[in-house]
């Protein structure tokens, strides 16, 4: 996922846009007309089109379902955390701005802050009992594709949900959601030096709990 | 490793602990070719660096496996929602209430809809424009009925927001600045005869509906007064400052006939109120001592259309700014008031302020009442002429049945 801004010349946009952020829609992706695309749609379904938002959803949905998946305990709590948060952006739509970041930054805005609430809420333990007897030997250098072979998502998340929060969410927000250092450190509210040592923290700590052993 | 590991601790054991807590503030101090901290060397090497070394920061020999870790879990296959679930979501989020319009100032349905690839949308065009007729359908027959009724509405009652949404519907119309201040003020009359009302019953839940309506009389009062005030220094007509005078007359005397108890209730929204009245009543006297004297506007432009051909155009605006369909055209519009002085005798062209007037500042309207906005804002894009082109209608009207359903029913939580 090597996503790259690409701040969209809105030249054409910027006459027929009411609001002054023009200069601000941007769209993450590297096809500039999927990211011209987007920046249409949003918007259209900010002014109201329902079948905009629909295409915007079907873009978005799996990206949202991902980020949610990792950050709590279950498949079917990511989903309906993830119909909520197209519920809430659905309703907060017309009073969406942009503001230099991709649609989908938004998205997981409304996403995280769900996630939070969730664990806030108390209705739910993160921490999951897992065997991590085999994790630790780390002698030899293995191949990735060993690695990859080993490591699924279900793996891969029970051993994040035994990261201390601060280091499973860096790890997350740069590894899986493919965040920049500087952009993890915003959104994390800290600086780069702390993220680049939450980052290596995190992925120690990582290397000893997933199961794969040729590491 | 572990020998050149043990050397290096050897040679720079004090120097170089990474877990020492005042590592990176020593560094600022230490030339860089070299990263000097493991997680500096860490961050380097996920950039695509080569295996970095630092005779700083010995604990580097884990990192390529650290490094491999991440591009595995990047490369880890996505998990997804179960389609059933994806297809599912996607049907309840296009049947669900539909999105709270924004009033749009200009078409932007419109030029966004140029951009967008319109073979895909070729189908959509065709739902929607099902789906419009329905909604035009149901406006005409539904919603003129429910907007009389509305009329009398209080803050509180359910057909308030039909009433709110109707004036700002009525604001959309309004083709100028001049026209759009007027229709403020106007609103801002009616916020204030409710509270008025709503003063009369000892309600106690009535404190907070009191407190909305007088904030958003304050805020029409506000936004409009500034409206005429700009249109009265670019077309130096004194009808604007008549009418500005007129309102912080009438409504400072209401205002002031407001239990004593009540204001004391309200005391900040009550403060805030007065003070603008104040306020722009100073400003407006100012500006032009004699404007009161004017007659109020109808009479005004009665007379003036008898005499005068060559302003009707702008006097219509002004005088029926509501029934005013036709674009107004652009660039600054001449001030009338030669005509007028004719058959106004008392009221002579004001000068020309040497200073600007200053005028109230305008708050963000508050959203006071979202449903009655709902309304307006729904109800906005249809009727708009400017919005032209079919795409922008039919864009604009696909949420209108379920905007108006919606503005009826308090939405479900």
């Amino acid at each position: 996922m090597d996503a790259t801004s690409i701040a969209r010349d809105t030249s054409t946009l910027s006459e027929a846009r009411p609001l002054d952020d023009a200069d601000q829609a941007t769209a993450s992706v590297d096809d500039e007309d999927l990211a011209a695309r987007i920046i249409s749609l949003v918007e259209l379904a900010r002014s109201g089109d329902k079948a905009a938002f629909g295409e915007l959803y079907d873009h978005y949905q799996g990206a949202v379902f991902r980020f949610l998946y990792y950050r709590v305990s279950s498949s079917t709590l990511a989903e309906d955390l993830t119909a909520e948060t197209f519920f809430r952006a659905l309703r907060g739509m017309s009073s969406f701005r942009w503001q230099g970041r991709d649609f989908g930054a938004w998205l997981m805005t409304i996403a995280r802050n769900l996630a939070a609430d969730h664990f806030k809420a108390g209705r739910t333990r993160l921490e999951q009992t897992t065997e991590d007897t085999e994790a630790l030997d780390s002698t030899t250098e293995g191949p990735e594709q060993e690695v990859l072979a080993l490591l699924t998502s279900e793996t891969l998340r029970d051993a994040l949900a035994q990261l201390p929060p601060e280091q499973r969410e860096c790890v997350i927000m740069r590894f899986l959601d493919g965040l920049s250092i500087a952009e993890t450190a915003e959104n994390m509210g800290r600086s780069v030096g702390a993220i680049k040592q939450l980052q290596l923290r995190g992925v120690r700590n990582l290397a000893k709990l997933v199961p794969v052993g040729s590491l | 490793m572990t020998a050149r590991r043990g050397i290096t601790r050897w040679l720079f054991g004090s120097l170089a602990n990474p877990d020492q807590q005042n590592d990176s503030e020593r560094h600022h101090m230490l030339p860089r070719p070299q990263p000097s901290t493991g997680a500096e060397a860490f961050a380097r090497m996920l950039d695509g660096a080569a295996e970095v070394r630092s005779w700083a920061v010995p604990d580097l020999d884990d990192l390529p496996e650290l490094v491999a870790l991440t591009r595995a879990m990047g490369s880890v296959q996505a998990p997804a929602p179960r389609p059933e679930f994806a297809a599912s979501l996607r049907t309840q989020l296009l049947e669900s209430d539909p999105v709270v319009l924004r009033e749009p100032e200009r078409p932007i349905a419109e030029a966004a809809a140029e951009i967008i690839d319109l073979a895909a949308s070729r189908k959509r065009k065709a739902t929607r424009r099902a789906y419009t007729a329905a909604a035009v359908g149901s406006l005409v027959l539904g919603s003129a009925g429910i907007a009389a009724a509305a009329q009398s509405a209080l803050p509180g009652s359910p057909l308030y927001g039909v009433k709110r949404g109707v004036e700002n519907l009525e604001l959309s119309f309004a083709t100028n600045d001049t026209a759009r201040g007027h229709d403020l003020l106007d609103q801002a009359r009616t916020r204030l005869s409710e509270v008025q009302q709503l003063s009369k019953s000892s309600d106690a839940s009535n404190t907070t509906l009191i407190q909305k309506t007088l904030q958003a009389f304050s805020t029409s009062a506000a936004e409009g007064t500034n409206l005429l005030f700009v249109s009265f220094q670019r077309n130096g007509n004194a009808r604007d400052l008549a009418e500005i005078q007129r309102f912080a007359t009438t409504s400072a005397g209401q205002l002031n006939s407001l239990s004593p108890s009540m204001i004391e209730q309200n005391r900040a929204q009550m403060l805030e109120a007065s003070s603008l009245i104040a306020n722009v009543e100073q400003q407006s006297k100012m500006l032009c001592p004699t404007c009161a004297a004017l007659p109020p506007l109808n009479e005004q432009y009665q007379q003036l259309s008898a005499t005068s051909n060559q302003t009707s155009g702008l006097n219509a605006l002004l005088a029926t700014p509501r029934m005013v369909l036709l674009p107004q055209a652009s660039g600054p519009v001449t001030a009338p008031a030669e005509t007028a002085a004719p058959t106004l005798p008392k009221s002579s062209q004001p000068a020309k302020p040497t200073t600007p007037p200053q005028p109230a500042p305008a708050p963000q309207p508050t959203n006071t009442n979202a449903l009655g906005q709902t309304l307006g804002a729904v109800l906005t894009p249809v009727l708009k002429p400017v919005l032209g082109t079919v795409g922008g209608v039919l864009q604009a009207t696909t949420g209108t049945v379920g905007g108006l359903l919606n503005t009826l029913v308090p939405p479900a939580k």
